[in-house]
């Protein structure tokens, strides 16, 4: 009898639970925050568990699928040939885009782009184009004729929070994975790729990129998503935090812990020192992201 | 190099595949020495006798990496990216063009008896398959499957709100869309929805469901094609009904779909993209294997009545085996997450 009593107190206790955080959702963050914890047993300054995996789409010709808790995003990079401009005969280009498709949220409807996703793509393309981890004369193959265009793309398969922050690392890691195409120019002066042309055994055309199949990184940008909220500070947070807690602060710092970006997209004030924290936290995590990142590529290398 | 390893650390769901593929013989041998470990759910969906070869050259296996989509683990591929080895054809000139070489390989389509399929299968024999539910944790259900390189994620939400504008119904609605990613294809595309697909899996998946068991609300299934390898909408159609029926949408059986192309004289199952802009005529089954009715069924092409017959069976067969594999996947779905 004791027994069974137990259990429907527990029970009862359990929908007590989930009705106070939907009825009153600040509060129920506020009591947890005061004992310095979170709803997902995570500390207020650490991030959730992160994974990298490369080479996940084989049409792309780099990709990379990466995992922020619940948060994935599938990044891949197409590359094509253009023309150069007048103005920069020498350099190639890098358009990126994140996309939200009706699938990563139920917030999400088909045929109307997510208020988020252009922001993040705005955010993303300023991030990796301003850092300089590219390096546009790279993609060049020849001056004034031809350079390489490259597509890259990020979606949102699953979306729970610091997308921004999921969206850079995807990102990265699918440039970091990019190979490249061996290409040479055929007799009518466009560029063609090799494969295929071995088999016949006339490969008589010379590559013309046979060094540069990889591009190499000056630095490489990682995030860090914070919540301000009263006096703490949590990274990392999940969508429903976002949800809850408006005040978001987003650092980008490169390997070197220089700043790249930051955002602070309205919510309530923030102090100088509040910042500072943030920054800080930042700086750590970019080491966690760099060891993660190098791991994948590592793997990849060994294969 | 074998191009088709495909090889997950902790969960693998593969269907068939082995006949002369090495990678795929690898797979397989592999696949033994982890089963007692892993706890995987792994179908055979061949339909002719399984051809042991011997491995021509061990391919190595890709180790992936763990746990990425969805609360079992699972796992994307790291694969060769093939430079267009596939249908290669020269793209008006634009500002941008894929450096595809120019060389035309159009020639080697069936005749002869001894034409094999591109990817080493034999002609009645499925890609080998992964299920995964639960992949999307935002979603009420969701799915996602990979046939070959035809990789789709499917999320359902609702029953919820039915939009403002629509009138008020003893029933529930079912709204489908269907989008592909810009790099799904060997030429980067726009991403755009494919309304054609989306109201195809809608008239698939209609007369499945018990619509009268949500009345006034809308379901919401949403698809993503992530890679499109070919036999695009039967995968879609079958990974819709499985994240369907792991929302708990209460359906009348699971929804499987199968499609055969004809070529010449031959039928093949499951076509592959390239196979699909050579053949002469497509036949796609959409069907429900416990009670033995057809959803949907389209015919395109030239064809003769003995050849839709067989080809039917053909088809409704290996959407049996489908369905068993569906089921196994959502039994061991339901088994992890209780205990």
């Amino acid at each position: 009898m004791g027994s069974t009593d137990g259990i429907q107190a527990d029970i009862a206790s359990e929908i007590e639970v989930d009705a106070f955080r939907r009825l009153f959702p600040l509060r129920f963050y506020e009591r947890h925050l005061s004992e310095s914890v979170r709803p997902d047993a995570r500390p207020l300054n650490k991030a959730r568990d992160t994974s990298v995996a490369l080479g996940a789409v084989s049409s792309a010709d780099g990709s990379a699928l990466v995992k922020i808790g619940h948060t994935t995003m599938l990044a891949a990079i197409k590359v094509e040939v253009m023309t150069p401009s007048l103005d920069s005969p020498d350099e190639g280009c890098l358009g990126i885009e994140f996309n939200m498709p009706p699938i990563c949220s139920p917030s999400v409807r088909p045929g109307q782009t997510a208020e988020l996703a252009p922001v993040i793509s705005k955010q993303l393309s300023d991030s990796i184009l301003s850092s300089g981890m590219i390096n546009l004369k790279e993609l060049s193959l020849i001056s004034g004729k031809a350079a390489w265009m490259l597509y890259l793309d990020v979606y949102c398969l699953d979306a729970d929070g610091a997308l921004f922050d999921a969206a850079l690392l995807a990102a990265v890691a699918a440039l970091s994975h990019l190979r490249i195409p061996v290409v040479s120019v055929n007799d009518d002066g466009r560029v063609v790729a090799m494969a295929g042309e071995h088999v016949e055994g006339k490969s008589v055309r010379e590559p013309i990129n046979r060094e540069k199949r990889k591009l190499t990184f000056s630095c490489i940008p990682f995030s860090l998503t914070c919540i301000l909220h009263q006096k703490y500070i949590l990274a990392d947070p999940t969508a429903e935090e976002e949800l809850i807690m408006e005040t978001l602060v987003t650092v980008v710092l490169d390997l070197s812990g220089r700043l790249v970006s930051l955002y602070k997209l309205g919510g309530n004030l923030a102090y100088n020192s509040t910042v500072q924290d943030c920054v800080a936290l930042t700086r750590r995590r970019v080491k966690e992201l760099h060891q993660i990142l190098n791991e994948a590529v590592s793997d990849m290398e060994v294969d | 190099m074998g191009s088709l390893v495909h090889y997950c650390s902790a969960l693998v769901a593969a269907a068939g595949s082995i006949a002369a593929a090495v990678a795929a013989l690898c797979l397989k041998k592999n696949f033994l020495l982890h089963s007692s470990l892993f706890f995987g759910h792994f179908g055979h969906e061949n339909f002719k006798e399984v051809k042991q070869t011997t491995p021509l050259k061990s391919s190595p296996l890709h180790s992936l990496c763990p746990a990425l989509l969805g609360s079992h683990t699972k796992t994307e591929r790291n694969r060769e990216t093939e430079m267009s080895s596939k249908s290669s054809s020269t793209t008006t000139m634009t500002t941008t063009y894929s450096p595809s070489p120019t060389v035309k390989n159009r020639q080697p389509i069936i005749k002869d008896v001894d034409w094999a399929r591109p990817d080493k299968r034999g002609f009645h024999q499925c890609r080998p398959a992964y299920l995964n539910t639960g992949t999307v944790n935002a979603a009420s259900g969701s799915a996602y499957v990979e046939f070959g390189s035809t990789k789709v994620i499917v999320s359902v939400f609702g029953p919820r709100e039915s939009k403002k504008a629509s009138m008020y119904s003893d029933i529930g609605r079912l709204n489908c869309n269907v989008s592909y990613t810009t790099f799904a294809t060997h030429f980067r595309g726009q991403g755009t929805e494919n309304k054609e697909i989306s109201s195809m899996l809608h008239k698939a998946l209609e007369g499945a469901i018990i619509l009268e068991s949500f009345p006034k609300t809308t379901v919401d299934v949403f698809a993503l094609v992530l890679e499109s390898g070919g036999s695009d909408l039967p995968v879609v159609i079958s990974c819709a009904s499985l994240a369907l029926a792991d929302a708990g949408i209460m359906m009348y059986d699971l929804v499987t779909s199968v499609s055969v192309s004809c070529l010449g004289s031959n039928l093949i199952i499951d076509p592959i993209t390239e196979e699909e802009t050579y053949q002469d005529g497509s036949l796609m089954i959409t069907f429900m294997p416990s009670r033995r009715e057809v959803t949907q069924l389209t015919l395109t092409g030239e064809w003769s009545t003995p050849r839709i017959h067989e080809a039917m069976q053909l088809c409704m067969d290996a959407c049996c085996k489908l369905g068993e594999i569906m089921r196994s996947c959502l039994k061991d779905a339901a088994a992890s997450s209780e205990s």
